[in-house]
């Protein structure tokens, strides 16, 4: 009699932890496939917003007129016109905008940081590179001494009198090649300077002044056309890549996160800016 | 006459053996039905489902960046997606395209007619085709519909 009981007791225990387990098992895989879904989810918005992405940059550069470059793993070259007209890339943005809004309710394009002056951040030494259109101006501020020098291509449509300088010695080398029309040209050769003070060249046709480069603390540079006549400006920037920033790639962004996305069906968020180069 | 001798040495033992080998059985069939059901019920891979969405994001990916989708033709993206999908998945593609300011829209479908029968996974993938003039540039949506077959 007590056998049978033993017996029974065993078995029930048996058949119970056999139900346990399978009853685990399929709770398991319920909360994996939940799992999954969210997975999937998020490769959808991954994928999404990565298209944005491209198709932004695709944007940039079919009609910013701004061309980035790098030949050098520690120099990117920015090469534009100076007065450059940022309309179509203005109405590029918008109609984009207008896209992506009515196609995707829950993704925004904020395009306030970019359209008036076309900000450029370059990785990984954070150095802006703006746009004041309005006055002609491009200005390229790093946030410290981690430059390692300018090179400077201008060719203008005016011919070209004179580069005259006003500079301070010191160690930061810079290097300036002007060409103008009518095989006019004038040149800085490699020169180091003092980049925590003021330094000047003016390129000057006929005795007036037509485009000046500024350079001031900390390795400032300030490229100002003083005329409507268009010039085109390439200015190859090299980077200081020691210390923190050996080894590290170069790119370049908007500074700001224009791309916005808000699923809370799936309580994500996700703000990103766009990659411009490589 | 055997058997009344059996039933007066025995008793109704061997009735009672039965019924508890009978319970028993039931008892062990049911737990392992039981136990099988959600066993089955995990056993529906999760996996699969993750892997048939990369595989349409990884197909429309590759459409996209080989220009495929641009080209707006249909027998030009069939060709295409015969040539990247596995043999064993099917996928459906739509894609819209929209000119501002004018609002005129485009659309192009290719793959198979999408089953409504069957577990069907889907995304997005944005493109344009670049055009020097913006009020000819085309900004579009391609959407895939990927299943098993």
């Amino acid at each position: 009699m007590k056998k049978g009981f033993a017996f029974t007791i065993t078995f029930f225990t048996l058949a119970f932890l056999i139900l346990t387990l399978s009853l685990f098992l399929y709770s398991f895989t319920a909360s994996s496939s939940k799992r999954a879904v969210e997975i999937s989810s998020l490769d959808r918005i991954n994928t999404l917003s990565s298209s944005i992405e491209t198709s932004a940059k695709e944007i940039f550069n079919s009609h910013s007129l701004i061309t980035i470059t790098s030949t050098e793993v520690d120099s990117i070259t920015i090469t534009e016109n100076i007065p450059n007209d940022i309309t179509s890339f203005n109405t590029a943005m918008q109609n984009f905008k207008t896209h992506i809004e009515s196609s995707f309710t829950d993704t925004t394009l904020d395009l306030n940081p970019i359209k008036t002056t076309l900000p450029l951040l370059i990785y990984p030494n954070l150095i802006l590179y703006n746009h004041d259109f309005a006055n002609r101006n491009i200005s390229i501020i790093p946030q410290e001494l981690n430059l390692k020098g300018y090179t400077i291509t201008i060719t203008t449509s005016y011919s070209i009198s004179s580069c005259d300088t006003v500079l301070t010695s010191g160690t930061f080398p810079i290097q300036l090649t002007a060409t103008g029309s009518g095989s006019t040209s004038c040149s800085v050769p490699l020169t180091n300077i003092d980049a925590t003070k003021p330094n000047m060249i003016t390129i000057k046709s006929g005795g007036n002044k037509k485009t000046t480069l500024y350079f001031d603390n900390p390795q400032l540079l300030l490229i100002g056309n003083l005329d409507n006549s268009q010039i085109t400006i390439s200015t190859k920037i090299k980077l200081d890549q020691s210390g923190t920033f050996a080894q590290k790639t170069i790119f370049v962004t908007y500074p700001e996160s224009i791309l916005s996305m808000d699923i809370p069906q799936l309580n994500v968020k996700r703000r990103s800016t766009i990659t411009l180069y490589p | 006459m055997k058997l009344s001798k059996l039933n007066s040495r025995f008793g109704n033992k061997g009735f009672i053996f039965s019924m508890d080998a009978t319970f028993a059985l039931i008892i062990v069939v049911f737990m392992l039905s039981m136990a099988n059901i959600y066993v089955i019920l995990g056993s529906q891979a999760s996996s699969i489902d993750v892997q048939t969405n990369k595989y349409g994001d990884d197909i429309i990916k590759i459409l996209d960046e080989q220009g495929t989708l641009q080209t707006l033709n249909q027998a030009t993206i069939n060709t295409a997606i015969q040539t990247l999908i596995p043999s064993n998945y099917d996928i459906s593609i739509s894609i819209k395209c929209k000119i501002y300011p004018a609002g005129t829209e485009q659309t192009v479908t290719a793959g198979s007619i999408t089953p409504t029968d069957k577990d069907v996974f889907s995304g997005t993938r944005i493109f344009i085709i670049a055009n020097a003039d913006t009020t000819q540039e085309k900004y579009c949506s391609s959407r895939y519909w990927i299943w098993l077959k």
